[in-house]
C-alpha cells in the first residue's frame, strides 16, 4: 500500500535532483551553492505539510546524488582519478566512495532539515 | 519575558561549519567539498576534450583558423597559414595538455613555490632569488623584445597559453590546482624564458671549486693532477685527450680558504648526461644519414617533454618542445635532424670577497667598492611576506650570507659569477633550427646561442653531418675557475667567452661519424682551456659500436641506444681478475669468478654478474680511497678511471693500503678482499642478484605526489652504459631519425601526452619506453597525409 509519505518522500527527492542539477549546470557558482535552493525545498516541505523525514530523505538523495554522479563521470572520462585520489589520500577505494557519499548526503540532509526548521520557527 | 527561541539557527550553523571545513584547506588536505563534487570535483578532467572526435574553439584572437589533429596517441600535428597562429595554437594546446606543469616550472624557476605550498620552500625560494636567474630572465627579455621574429612568436605562444587559461571554470582545473587549493595565473613571456633560464641553471649548474681547492691543497700537485685530471685516461681511440697539469695557483692557500668545516655537496648531478650521434649515408642501408639523440635527465611526471607537429608556410616540424616554450627543442624537419647532449662546461665561479660588516662594502683590487642591492619579497601562503636583501658585487650575488646560510654555508660570502646571468635568446636558435634547410642554416641557428652549453648534433640530408659545442664558454687561463678565485683580484676576473668560430665542431669527418656523450668536445691540441665535468665511459662504447659499421638502419640504432654494455666494466673486468690472487680464493669462489670471467659487462635486467661486479668495484673504491674519507670535504672519490689506471700502472701505490690494518696493502690484496667481500654480500642477498632489481627506478610526480608517481620500476641500464638508467634519471626521451625523400622517425619518452592525472595517456609510454620499444613518428607533409594518420581534429576558429 502506498502512503502518503512514500509519495511526499518521492517528490522531494525527485525536487532535490532537479534542483541539485540545475544549480551545478550553472558555472562560475561556489560548489555549495545548490544547499541555498534545498534550503527552500525544506521550507516547501514544512509549507506544505508534506510527509517526509526531512534529514532521512536529504541525506540519501545527496549521498546517491554524489556517489553514482562521481562513478558517472569517472566512467564517462574513462579515467581512474578515484582510486588515485583514494591512494593520494592513503585510504581505500570503499572509504572514499563512502566519503564522497556522506559530502553529498550531509551537506544536503541538513540543507533541507535547516529549511524546515526555519519555516517552523515562523509559522 | 518572552525570550526568542533560537534552536531553529543550530542546524543552519552546523550547515556553515560544515560547508567551511569542507572548503579549507587543513593539515595538507585538499578541501573536500570541492574535490569530491561530482560536477566540478577531480573527476572532472582537464583533458576530456582529448576524446572527441571533432572540436570546435570560437573567438581565438587568430589572424586565421587553425587546424589541430591528434594522432592515435595524441601528439597535436598543428597546421597554420602563418607563423603567428602556429605559437598562439602551439600555446593553447599545451595549456591544454600540461597547464599545470608549465605554471608550476614557472613558479619553481622564480622562486615562488612558498606561494604554493604552505612550508618548507623558503630557503629554495630564497636561493633561487639570490642565484639570479629572475633577473636574468628579465634582462634576457629585454634583449628579446629587441629581436621581432622571437619576441612574436613568444608573445603568440603567451596570447594561446592565456586564451586557454581565460576560458576555464574551477571545473576543468588540472587536478593539481584542486589539490593544492590555487587557480592558475595569466601566462607571461617572463614565465617561458624563465623556464628557459631555469633548464639552463639544472644543465650548466657544474662547479666543483670549493672541494677542487680544498683537494689541491690537501693533495699537492702531483696527487691532484693524478687523481682529478680533467680528462680522465683512456679517452675514445687512440688520440687519448691528455691536458698539461693543473699548477697550484699562488693565491691558494688555507687561510685563503679559511675553511669551515662543513662542506656538502654541490646540488649538480653528474649523471644528467646525454647521448647523441649522427652517421652519414655512406654507413647506412639506405644511403641517407641517421641521427640519434636521448637526453638523460631527472625523469618526472608529466614528462619535461610534449611532442608536437608544427606547420606553416614557414616551417614543417617533428619534435619535442618544453611545455611553457614556443618551438622544438629537439626534432627533424624534412631536410634536416638534429639533438644535443649536455656540454658539461664550467660555467659558474665562485669568487671569495672580503667584505666590510653588514654587507656595506666588499674589496676589489685594492679599492672598498659598494655592493649593488637588491630586495626580494618572498610571498608564503596563508602567513605574511619574508624579505630578502640580495647583494651583488661585480662579480655577481652573494648566494650565502650570514643572515642565510641555506645548504652552502661554506660558500658565505662568495659572489656566483655564472654566463647564465647574461641575456640571451636561446628560443630563437630552436625556431631557427625548426626550419633549417642544411648546415648553413644550422650554422646560423647556433650562432647567439649561450646557455647551458650544449652539444648539438646535426644531420642534413645532403649527408652533411655535425657536432659543435655551442654556448657562452669564458675565455680563462689553463686551470682557472677550477678552485675558488680571489674576489680581491681583478685579474681573476674573467670578461672574454671563447669566440663562435673558435668553439670546439666537427663537420662531416672521414669516418663519416659524429657522436657526443658529454666527453671532452675539443681535440687534443685545443687552443683554449675547457674544464667540465666530462664522462667517459659511454663515449667509448658508442665509438666502439659505430666504428667501421657499414649498412646502418634504424634497427641497429635503436639497438644501441638500448645497449646496456658499459665500456668501464669491459676494460675494468679482465684487469680485476687478473689482480685476483687465486690462491686465496675457495673453490666456491673460484667457481663464481669463472663465471663472472664470462659477463660480458652488460646491465641488463636479467643480468646475475652486474651487481657483483658492482660491490665488487664498490669494495675497491672504497679500500683504495678510504684516506681521502678522511678528509672530510671530498665531494666524490677519483673517477674509476683513474682508480683502472692506478691499478694497472702504479699497483703498489700507497693508496692501496688499507687503513687500520698492520699489513701494508697492494692493489692485489684489496681487490681480492673486496671479492670475498662482496661476493659473501652477493650471496648473502638471495632477492637482489637480477640487475633489474637492484636497479629499481622512480618516475615521480612534479610535485612529488607518491599517488601521481611511478614506482619501483625494474629496469636494465648503468650510468656508464649507453642506457643510461639509474634512480630517477635515464633517457627522457630517445629519438632516432633517418632522413630521406621523407624523413622516418621513431621515439619514445617515459610518460604520456596529456599531463591529466588519471587519464590514459597520463602515462601510457611508461611501461613501453621500460621495455625499450619505439613509437614511429608521424611526419605529414600533406593534408590528406595527416586525414588518414589522424584520430581526431580540433579547429581552433578566430
Amino acid at each position: 500500500m502506498i502512503r502518503k509519505t512514500h509519495v511526499d518522500s518521492f517528490k522531494v527527492v525527485l525536487l532535490i535532483t532537479l534542483v541539485v542539477f540545475i544549480t551545478k549546470h550553472i558555472q562560475h557558482l561556489p560548489w555549495w551553492f545548490f544547499l541555498i535552493p534545498l534550503l527552500f525545498v525544506g521550507i516547501l516541505i514544512s509549507h506544505l505539510e508534506w510527509e517526509v523525514p526531512t534529514f532521512t530523505i536529504g541525506f540519501l538523495s545527496g549521498f546517491f546524488i554524489w556517489l553514482i554522479t562521481n562513478l558517472y563521470f569517472e566512467l564517462a572520462n574513462q579515467g581512474k582519478t578515484l582510486e588515485l585520489m583514494a591512494n593520494f589520500l592513503s585510504i581505500s577505494r570503499f572509504l572514499l566512495l563512502l566519503l564522497v557519499g556522506l559530502v553529498g548526503g550531509v551537506t544536503s540532509g541538513l540543507a533541507l532539515y535547516t529549511g524546515k526548521n526555519i519555516h517552523q520557527r515562523f509559522h | 519575558m518572552n525570550r526568542p527561541k533560537v534552536s531553529f539557527l543550530f542546524p543552519l550553523i552546523a550547515l556553515v561549519i560544515i560547508v567551511f571545513t569542507l572548503s579549507t584547506r587543513m593539515f595538507k588536505i585538499p578541501p573536500l567539498g570541492k574535490l569530491l563534487d561530482p560536477f566540478s570535483g577531480a573527476v572532472q578532467k582537464s583533458d576530456k576534450n582529448l576524446f572527441y572526435t571533432i572540436y570546435t574553439v570560437d573567438h581565438l584572437a587568430l589572424n586565421n583558423n587553425v587546424e589541430i589533429r591528434f594522432d592515435a596517441r595524441k601528439v597535436p600535428h598543428i597546421t597554420s597559414g602563418n607563423n603567428h597562429d602556429l605559437y598562439f595554437a602551439q600555446g593553447y594546446i599545451t595549456a591544454n595538455l600540461r597547464l599545470w606543469q608549465m605554471d608550476f616550472m614557472s613558479y619553481a624557476a622564480a622562486g615562488r613555490l612558498s606561494e604554493i605550498f604552505d612550508k618548507g620552500y623558503v630557503d629554495y625560494d630564497i636561493n633561487q632569488r639570490r642565484i639570479g636567474i629572475v633577473e636574468a630572465a628579465k634582462k634576457s627579455l629585454a634583449l628579446i623584445k629587441k629581436k621581432p621574429e622571437t619576441f612574436n612568436i613568444l608573445t603568440a605562444y603567451t596570447k594561446g597559453v592565456n586564451a586557454y587559461i581565460n576560458a576555464l571554470s574551477y571545473k576543468d582545473f588540472p587536478l593539481e590546482y584542486k589539490l593544492l587549493d590555487y587557480r592558475p595565473e595569466p601566462w607571461t613571456n617572463l614565465k617561458s624564458v624563465l623556464i628557459m633560464k631555469n633548464m639552463g641553471n639544472t644543465l650548466s649548474g657544474y662547479e666543483e671549486d670549493l672541494f677542487l681547492s680544498k683537494a689541491m691543497l690537501a693533495l699537492g700537485i702531483e696527487n691532484f693532477n693524478k687523481f682529478f685530471p680533467e680528462v680522465p685516461p683512456h679517452a675514445p681511440g687512440n688520440s687519448s685527450v691528455r691536458l698539461a697539469p693543473v699548477g697550484m695557483p699562488p693565491y691558494l692557500n688555507y687561510s685563503f680558504l679559511m675553511s669551515s668545516s662543513v662542506v656538502s655537496k654541490s646540488s649538480y648531478d653528474p649523471d644528467l648526461g646525454s647521448n647523441s650521434w649522427a652517421v652519414s649515408g655512406r654507413r647506412t642501408k639506405s644511403g641517407y644519414p641517421i641521427l640519434a639523440s636521448d637526453p638523460h635527465l631527472k625523469l618526472t611526471l608529466p614528462s619535461i617533454w610534449l611532442e608536437m607537429q608544427l606547420s606553416s608556410p614557414d616551417v614543417n616540424v617533428y619534435g619535442v618542445s618544453i611545455p611553457g616554450t614556443p618551438s622544438v627543442i629537439m626534432g627533424f624537419n624534412k631536410d634536416i635532424a638534429w639533438g644535443t647532449t649536455n656540454g658539461e662546461a664550467d660555467v659558474k665561479d665562485w669568487y671569495k670577497l672580503k667584505i666590510t660588516e653588514n654587507y656595506g662594502k666588499y674589496q676589489f683590487d685594492g679599492k672598498w667598492l659598494r655592493f649593488k642591492v637588491r630586495y626580494e619579497e618572498i610571498k608564503r601562503r596563508g602567513q605574511i611576506s619574508i624579505y630578502d636583501t640580495v647583494y651583488s658585487s661585480n662579480h655577481g650575488p652573494v648566494v650565502t650570507t650570514s643572515k642565510h646560510p641555506g645548504s652552502r654555508s661554506e660558500l658565505m660570502d662568495h659572489a656566483l659569477k655564472w654566463t647564465l646571468h647574461k641575456p640571451s635568446d636561446e628560443i630563437s636558435t630552436f625556431i631557427k633550427l625548426s626550419k633549417a634547410k642544411n648546415f648553413s642554416d644550422y650554422n646560423a641557428a647556433l650562432k647567439g646561442y649561450s646557455t647551458p652549453v650544449q652539444n648539438f648534433t646535426f644531420a642534413c640530408v645532403d649527408n652533411t653531418i655535425a657536432v659543435n659545442h655551442q654556448g657562452l664558454i669564458p675565455m680563462k687561463t689553463h686551470g682557472q675557475g677550477l678552485f675558488i678565485l680571489d674576489g680581491n683580484n681583478k685579474s681573476h676576473l674573467y670578461s672574454g667567452y671563447i669566440p663562435q668560430d673558435s668553439l670546439p665542431s666537427t663537420v662531416n669527418p672521414t669516418s663519416g661519424e659524429v657522436f657526443s656523450a658529454n666527453q671532452y668536445p675539443a681535440p687534443p691540441q685545443y687552443k683554449y682551456y675547457l674544464h667540465g665535468y666530462y664522462p667517459l665511459s659511454r663515449a667509448i662504447r658508442i665509438k666502439q659500436l659505430l666504428e667501421k659499421k657499414i649498412g646502418l638502419d634504424l634497427k641497429t640504432n635503436q639497438k644501441m641506444q638500448l645497449d646496456n654494455v658499459s665500456a668501464f666494466a669491459v676494460t675494468a673486468l679482465p684487469v680485476l681478475l687478473k689482480k685476483l690472487s687465486a690462491k686465496k680464493l675457495g673453490i666456491t669462489e673460484v667457481a663464481v669468478v669463472e663465471g663472472l670471467s664470462k659477463w660480458n659487462g652488460s646491465y641488463n635486467i636479467n643480468e646475475q654478474f652486474a651487481q657483483l661486479f658492482n660491490l665488487w668495484l664498490n669494495n675497491i673504491r672504497d679500500y683504495t680511497w678510504d684516506e681521502l674519507i678522511d678528509y672530510h670535504f671530498i665531494a666524490r672519490p677519483p673517477s674509476d678511471y683513474v682508480l683502472l689506471d692506478l691499478i694497472e700502472n702504479d699497483g703498489f701505490n700507497k693508496y692501496f693500503d688499507k687503513l687500520g690494518t698492520e699489513k701494508i696493502e697492494n692493489s692485489e690484496d684489496i681487490i681480492t678482499e673486496a671479492f670475498r667481500t662482496a661476493l659473501k654480500e652477493y650471496q648473502g642477498d638471495k632477492k637482489n642478484k637480477r640487475w633489474g632489481k637492484v636497479n629499481q627506478i622512480n618516475i615521480m610526480h612534479l610535485a612529488d605526489i607518491k599517488a601521481f608517481s611511478e614506482i619501483n620500476l625494474t629496469s636494465s641500464g648503468h650510468p656508464t652504459s649507453i642506457n643510461a638508467i639509474s634512480k630517477n634519471r635515464g633517457p627522457s626521451w630517445r629519438m632516432i631519425v633517418e632522413l630521406g625523400p621523407k624523413p622516418k622517425g621513431y621515439g619514445i619518452y617515459p610518460g604520456g601526452q596529456s599531463g591529466t592525472i588519471g587519464s590514459q595517456y597520463y602515462n601510457n609510454s611508461v611501461a613501453k619506453w621500460n621495455k625499450g620499444e619505439y613509437f614511429e613518428l608521424l611526419f605529414f607533409t600533406s593534408k590528406s597525409d595527416a586525414e588518414s594518420n589522424t584520430t581526431s581534429l580540433w579547429h581552433l576558429k578566430k
